[in-house]
């Protein structure tokens, strides 16, 4: 892969301990150099560049949002429109409002509708980070954004679904603890800022790198634990408002039930949902930045017998 | 009714069309009859929750527009100052409601107070009216029984020297006991103590009334002379009316750590175990059981509205709403179709025999915007919200026909006469509120928003996104400009962008 090629080349990846067993590359110590990882600041202005420059991207949002009401309009949800400003979000924000749809539309099998959102979320998130990594590679978007998609398929489905347990992990956690409120809802927000934070990488590395699913997932892992690279601060900046507005839907634009969402509504939704995907593409840009940096795993000791 | 409309075939299209056109006629016809509302008696019957034992919610009712007719300015008063007054029962033209403090019968046509007589306190629960002509008796409970709720600015339960005897009453708990009044006078007919408080409110039904209790028991007492014929239990608790289907008493009976929410039905003459209906483990309460044609019908709080077989109490049905029905809401039953409301003001009109959606009305009243019962006449359901408005949605498609604005505060408990509704509200005009057709009120038609109309849709979403997308692509541009092209910099120690940025951030 190569990111930021010439600049973070030089830099070698920190040596790594040896470790024994499964969760060695997980628990790995942290590297303490500079990698380079760009700032917040110009992540987010930089995913805004991407977004708004590609034809592409700015009239995707729109369209994808036009076909998802549709599609749920044919199979009899009635709103709240907008619960469908976090329709392109980032896992697991977005998996929440999976959730709340499918919960509302299929109550009695929701389960199913949820995979089925889930797998769609996953079509579009691969699509938004392929793109994503054209423009920043190339300029623009071209025909063959479908070969770097596919790629990046079996690594949005997983964080989906992982993030999907999560969700349903918290939840039981928070009921456990103190409900919805109170030390529950705390638990369910740093839970959405942790799953962002260390899932977010994977959709780009998914698109760019030709690795195993697991590898994947784990070097999005070290990616994100990356010190002073400003993860968690940009996840919770993420996280926050997108659970605002979560809470806010009821006095939102398009907040009532009702299937003609009005010309309020949807700018609204189109411009939150352009946001999340910047930011999908300011993930995209960070990891292509500091990709040649990120650690690789420790190497796997041999069993001891073959020794 | 589905949001995506199948496309129809033209004789239909015309036939749906015509129909239209009729209810259109029906509805102007209705509205431009002379009223006799504030002229004639109402002779009709609303003798309790829902109407009558069966509570179906339906009778024949003005035809909207609404407007008012006359009002009873009553204190909300009670020992919590929040109690207010029960929905009226109606017969024999006078409408009777049930305070905390006292007990009030005035004529239904006119609003004139005709008698009025103390009670002791206890929850303003809708009353009964059995038996007919002079032998005619209204039925309430008194009391609040060992727990009586704490008085309304006072932390402490002991009365002041000056407070009423309701006020005293419920400080020290009383008993609780069923009194029946005569409804031509108010006199003191009977009364009999009750196993437990009850807020139920009470069902009558041929020579027996019956309360729920809030210790899970049903009683059911003579309407002669008070005598309790039997009690039994039927859950954690009855907070809602029972109903009557033939030989069956029907209660929704609210679960605890042990039970779960259940429908039980008694036998009437013994009170034994007919049947045993539960929802399942993730209903938590249910309203009261609205009995049609062999069927009854309930709406739970996991979005649900279920019919249940009243021979064995099997569930013939189940629909789903976007929002729970609130408790004290139950379906109503219009002939072929059973019609609940949500607690957002979203109208269901559901097929009695199968439980298929033939139209829905979101009202969009907010979150908790309709808490009480809506009533249904032969033409509109009519939703009180808690805003103070009365909605009639026209039963036969749907739509919404008439919007009233009652009260400043909410307006609940409607009950039914022929030419009147009459109904509780609370504002700065706290009563009750009679409201008659209006000859020149607003009649229109409205269709539901939940009625994809494809031309709306489409105009809406390209009027947003164009302007949308052209804009956003111009500032992507001007971006690109001032922090160069989103490419990521080969061979660069820095991102161009951060010095774009640092540039903007110098002053």
């Amino acid at each position: 892969m190569s990111g930021r090629g010439g600049t973070k080349g030089e830099r070698a990846a920190p040596a790594q301990p040896d470790r024994r067993g499964g969760l060695g590359s997980l628990l790995a110590p942290r590297p303490s150099v500079d990698v380079g990882m760009p700032s917040i600041r110009s992540s987010l202005a930089r995913g805004a560049v991407t977004v708004l420059s590609s034809p592409f991207l700015v009239i995707g949002v729109p369209v994808v949002l036009v076909l998802l009401w549709l599609l749920l309009v044919a199979v009899r949800f009635q709103g709240p429109f907008a619960l469908l400003v976090h329709a392109l979000a980032l896992p697991p924000v977005g998996t929440s409002a999976d959730v709340s749809i499918a919960a509302s539309t299929f109550p009695g099998s929701w389960l199913i509708g949820v995979a089925v959102a889930i797998v769609l979320r996953a079509v579009v998130l691969a699509a938004a980070a392929a793109a994503s990594v054209q423009i920043l590679r190339d300029g623009g978007v071209t025909r063959w954004v479908w070969v770097p998609m596919l790629r990046a398929l079996p690594a949005t489905l997983a964080v989906s679904f992982a993030s999907l347990s999560l969700l349903l992990a918290v939840q039981l956690l928070g009921a456990f603890v103190g409900g919805a409120g109170g030390l529950g809802l705390f638990l369910l927000i740093g839970a959405f800022v942790l799953g962002t934070s260390y899932f977010g990488f994977a959709p780009a590395i998914g698109a760019t790198e030709d690795r195993r699913l697991a590898d994947t997932l784990s070097r999005a892992w070290r990616a994100a634990r990356i010190p002073g690279a400003g993860n968690l601060s940009l996840a919770t900046l993420y996280v926050v408002p997108s659970f605002a507005l979560l809470f806010a839907t009821p006095a939102l634009p398009g907040g009532t039930i009702g299937v003609n969402p009005s010309v309020g509504a949807w700018v609204l939704v189109i411009l939150v949902n352009v946001a999340h995907v910047a930011v999908a593409a300011a993930y995209t840009f960070r990891y292509l930045s500091i990709a040649d940096a990120v650690p690789e795993p420790p190497p796997r000791r041999p069993p001891a017998g073959r020794r | 009714m589905p949001p995506l409309r199948r496309p129809e075939k033209p004789e239909l299209r015309s036939l749906r069309a015509f129909a239209r056109m009729l209810s259109v006629v029906a509805i102007w016809l209705m509205a431009a009859a002379p009223s006799p509302a504030f002229a004639q008696g109402t002779g009709a019957a609303w003798t309790q929750f829902q109407g009558g034992p069966a509570h179906t919610g339906t009778a024949p009712g003005p035809a909207p527009a609404f407007a008012e007719a006359w009002a009873l300015e009553e204190p909300i008063g009670g020992v919590t100052g929040a109690e207010g007054l029960s929905g009226p029962a109606i017969a024999d033209g006078l409408a009777v409601t049930v305070g905390p403090d006292a007990v009030i019968a005035v004529d239904a046509v006119t609003g004139a107070e005709r008698w009025r007589t103390e009670r002791a306190g206890g929850p303003p629960v809708h009353p009964a009216i059995a038996g007919e002509g002079a032998d005619a008796i209204v039925v309430f409970p008194e009391g609040y029984g060992p727990n009586p709720p704490a008085p309304a600015g006072s932390p402490s339960p002991s009365p002041s020297p000056s407070a009423s005897p309701a006020d005293a009453a419920a400080a020290e708990g009383t008993a609780v006991e069923l009194v029946a009044v005569s409804l031509a006078d108010g006199d003191e007919r009977w009364r009999v103590e009750l196993p437990s408080p009850s807020r139920s409110g009470v069902t009558a039904s041929g020579d027996a009334v019956y309360v729920g209790g809030n210790d899970g028991s049903v009683t059911a007492v003579r309407v002669d002379d008070g005598e309790i014929r039997w009690t039994q239990p039927a859950g954690a608790s009855v907070t809602s009316p029972v109903a009557v289907a033939g030989d069956l008493v029907i209660a929704s009976a609210l679960g605890d750590d042990e039970r779960a929410f259940a429908v039980v039905a008694l036998r009437a003459d013994d009170g034994s175990q007919a049947w045993r209906y539960e929802p399942g483990v993730t209903v938590v309460f249910g309203t009261s059981i609205a009995v049609g044609d062999g069927i009854g019908f309930i709406a739970a709080d996991d979005r649900t509205v279920r019919a249940v077989d009243l021979g064995d109490g099997t569930e013939r049905w189940l629909a789903r709403t976007n929002a729970i029905v609130g408790p004290s809401s139950p379906p109503l039953i219009s002939g072929e179709l059973v019609v609940a409301v949500d607690v957002a003001g979203q109208v269901y009109g559901l097929d009695a025999a199968t439980g298929d959606r033939r139209w829905d009305h979101a009202l969009n009243v907010g979150l908790l915007g309709v808490l009480t019962a809506s009533v249904a006449t032969d033409a509109v359901v009519v939703v009180p919200t808690v805003r103070g408005e009365l909605f009639a949605v026209e039963l036969a498609t749907g739509d919404l026909v008439s919007s009233t604005d009652v009260a400043d505060g909410l307006v609940r408990s409607l009950s039914l006469g022929d030419d009147l509704l009459i109904g509780v509200r609370s504002g700065s005009r706290p009563g009750l509120v009679a409201l008659g057709h209006a000859a020149d009120g607003p009649v229109f038609r409205t269709t539901s928003p939940t009625v994809f109309d494809p031309a709306r849709f489409a105009t809406n979403a390209a009027l947003a996104a164009v302007p949308v997308a052209i804009v956003l692509l111009l500032a992507g541009r001007l971006l690109a400009s001032r922090s160069g092209p989103p490419v990521l910099a080969r061979g660069t120690p820095r991102d161009p962008i951060e010095d774009a940025l640092d540039d903007e951030a110098a002053p």
